[in-house]
């Protein structure tokens, strides 16, 4: 018996760690693209590497969480749910570190007039993902206040889709060459992108929620 | 080796047992995925053994419910034809009551054998119908509100919650699980004890008596019906009727084995009232009856549209259903046993009212016009007797009239204590008893209310005590001693 709570018990602290690395990879890009529009290229460098590095820990761990919920049979009833709410989670670290990876092939040349704008979208898709992470963990611990969370990722959505577009009005009546507008624009879509999946994400948690209140 | 196939009904019967109540204890577990079925299955068989093999030999346990049938034959035709009915529900996958099946089936030998039933144990029959559900279904809808309270307030880890409700689903599991074997056994093997074949066998634990290994034996068949065949019908119990959650599954089970705990514990009453404290009511409650109730109640609770309306309607007649087919069965098979295989299903008792039963009969004050009328007179057997008594136009009620009939039932007696030489070394009977009984050794009685007062009178270890919770429980052990002791005295004339 002691052994299958200590299964348990450390089961608890992989789906926390995992929780962690999701809140910690999307700190890791908000800093990057930070770094990438200082220029200074080195340190954006670093964050790359930590936030695949990150990525690859957390595919782990999700793999491990995946298969011991299903050889030890655990929570039958919100297996699925918490696997899929895991999977989408791990997507936002992977979909963090391929616009920082864009970043570093592509290179795009964003002028300082849009630098404050497109620092404020990151940093309210960070926010939109830190919203979830705390309503992911609430799911966990105290699966009634996990709608206090999720009303504040909607809102860090549609802040995103606001600033985005203005982003992209602002893009469009600069005086530099078309191909630079949508070059620079396809990486306002990408970054605004992490608050979409957010929503999903939390939409999809809102329902499992509710089927976990007895 | 004629044993060997009376013993098989009764393995039949723990079989179907096995395969049949399982579902009650084990359904909501395996149904709602938190404990697999092979888990179940093996917790189940080890402490349904356990039950059947620490449940002690005591008269009472021998007697079961298949005491008052008077001939082995009848015995394997009541335990098959309960059987029978049970593994029917079963295929049907429909929990039903294997008590209840039993007394369906003895109703089917009281038929035949031209004994009178006792409407009190089929009007319990019928109220536990209705009114284990209702209690039941209450005690889970409050459960029900106090844990998902509880489970607001606590902030607990959805996976450390996981782990305790399958814990708790185990751990009731297993009890329930005990009990089934602790309570069956009797049914199951109890008619068997005194005739058991078996050799008491020397093991490093100590010495397990022929009649141990006759239980150990009665407990084996009831797992064999748990992994053979309890599969399905714990679907049906555990996922068929509402869709249960973890939580909502522990709920099921805990309430309604508190339920049978509370309301037909007689072990319950006994603590309480040795302890001054006031007893609960006594209620016969069934786990068939009180699980399906419990699912119901929370079902309701949350709004009842999930609930398989159809397959309620199919649990409720399965209920009425055996007890009816066990009790065809029985007549039926008896009728072919005795008929066709020419073997004795039951000892004729035959009915007199002769001027000693008169006597007491006035000494209790039961008097009616056309008494005198019956003195002497001798009925072929008890229904006979009852329907001239009524004929007669007596003016007694019902329960005169049964005791009319009960104090005239001729039972010639010898008391013979050799004849229970392994229920004395065995110790059913307190040294004090023993000492009586040996003491009226080869003495003739013609009815057994004759014995009983003469053991009432030798000593207050067969007297019967007054009618309190705590004397009730003494009471009925030495009921059923007496019950064993006018078979076992029993000379046919």
């Amino acid at each position: 018996m002691y052994s299958i709570f200590s299964a348990t018990k450390d089961l608890v602290m992989k789906i926390d760690s995992f929780i962690d690395l999701v809140s910690e990879a999307v700190l890791h890009f908000e800093e990057g693209l930070k770094l990438y529009l200082s220029g200074k290229e080195d340190e954006f460098n670093e964050r790359l590497n930590i936030i695949k590095i990150l990525e690859g820990r957390a595919d782990n761990l999700r793999q491990d969480i995946e298969a011991q919920l299903y050889v030890q049979t655990l929570i039958p009833e919100s297996r699925g749910d918490v696997l899929g709410i895991l999977e989408s989670m791990d997507d936002i670290i992977d979909f963090s570190k391929s616009i920082m990876f864009e970043f570093f092939v592509e290179k795009p040349d964003i002028p300082a007039v849009l630098h404050e704008r497109i620092k404020k979208l990151a940093e309210t898709a960070v926010d939109s993902t830190q919203a979830l992470v705390q309503s992911t963990r609430s799911y966990f611990y105290d699966v009634n206040t996990v709608k206090d969370h999720l009303h504040k990722v909607t809102f860090f959505e549609n802040e995103s889709d606001h600033i985005a577009e203005k982003a992209k009005i602002e893009i469009f009546n600069l005086d530099i060459d078309l191909s630079r507008k949508l070059h620079i624009k396809n990486f306002i879509v990408s970054i605004d992108s992490i608050s979409d999946i957010a929503e999903k994400i939390s939409n999809r948690l809102s329902i499992a929620a509710m089927k976990r209140i007895v | 080796m004629s044993i060997l196939i009376f013993l098989s009904s009764g393995l039949f019967l723990g079989w179907s047992v096995g395969a049949n109540d399982m579902g009650n204890v084990f359904g909501t577990a395996v149904g709602s995925k938190m404990v697999r079925f092979k888990v179940a299955a093996v917790v189940a068989s080890i402490f349904i053994v356990l039950g059947c093999f620490t449940s002690g030999g005591g008269a009472t346990l021998t007697l079961g419910r298949l005491g008052s049938v008077n001939e082995i034959g009848g015995s394997f035709i009541v335990a098959l034809a309960a059987a029978i009915a049970v593994f029917w529900m079963s295929r049907l996958n429909l929990p039903v009551s294997t008590s209840q099946s039993i007394v369906g089936s003895l109703i089917g030998w009281n038929f035949f054998s031209g004994s009178i039933t006792d409407y009190d144990s089929l009007m319990k029959i019928v109220s536990s119908w209705m009114f284990a559900p209702v209690v039941s279904g209450v005690v889970a809808v409050f459960i029900y509100f106090l844990v998902k309270r509880l489970l607001n307030r606590i902030k607990i880890h959805i996976l450390y919650l996981d782990f305790y409700n399958r814990f708790g689903l185990i751990v009731i599991g297993a009890f329930g699980a005990y009990s089934l074997g602790a309570n069956n056994i009797a049914n199951v093997m109890g008619v068997f004890v005194p005739v058991a074949p078996f050799r008491p066998i020397n093991t490093y634990i100590g010495t397990i008596s022929g009649s141990e290994q006759l239980f150990i034996l009665g407990g084996i068949a009831m797992a064999v019906g748990v992994f053979t065949y309890s599969a399905r019908l714990m679907r049906t119990v555990g996922n068929n009727i509402i869709p249960l959650t973890p939580v909502t599954a522990l709920v099921v089970v805990f309430s309604s084995s508190t339920v049978l705990f509370l309301f037909s514990s007689q072990n319950l009453e006994r603590i309480l009232a040795t302890h001054g404290l006031p007893t609960i009511p006594l209620v016969p409650i069934s786990s068939a009856q009180a699980v399906v109730g419990a699912i119901i109640g929370i079902g309701l609770y949350q709004g009842g549209g999930s609930m398989n309306l159809k397959l309620l309607g199919k649990i409720a007649s399965g209920w009425v259903t055996a007890p009816v087919l066990a009790c065809v069965i029985s007549f039926v098979s008896l009728f072919i046993i005795q008929n066709v295989f020419n073997q004795a299903v039951y000892k004729p008792v035959r009915f007199s009212m002769s001027a000693a039963v008169e006597r007491r009969l006035v000494s209790e004050g039961i008097t009616f016009a056309a008494m005198e009328q019956f003195t002497g007179k001798e009925f072929r057997n008890a229904i006979e007797f009852k329907k001239a008594l009524i004929s007669s136009g007596t003016e007694l009620d019902e329960s005169d009239l049964s005791r009319v009939v009960e104090l005239s039932e001729l039972r010639y007696l010898i008391v013979n204590t050799d004849i229970i030489e392994f229920e004395i070394s065995q110790g059913w009977f307190t040294p004090e008893q023993t000492a009586t009984l040996k003491k009226l050794n080869g003495r003739n009685f013609k009815y057994s209310w004759e014995l009983r007062d003469e053991l009432e009178a030798m000593s207050p270890d067969w007297k019967l005590k007054k009618d309190t919770p705590e004397g009730r429980h003494i009471n009925r052990n030495i009921i059923s001693k007496l019950d064993y002791i006018y078979k076992k005295f029993w000379v046919i004339r």
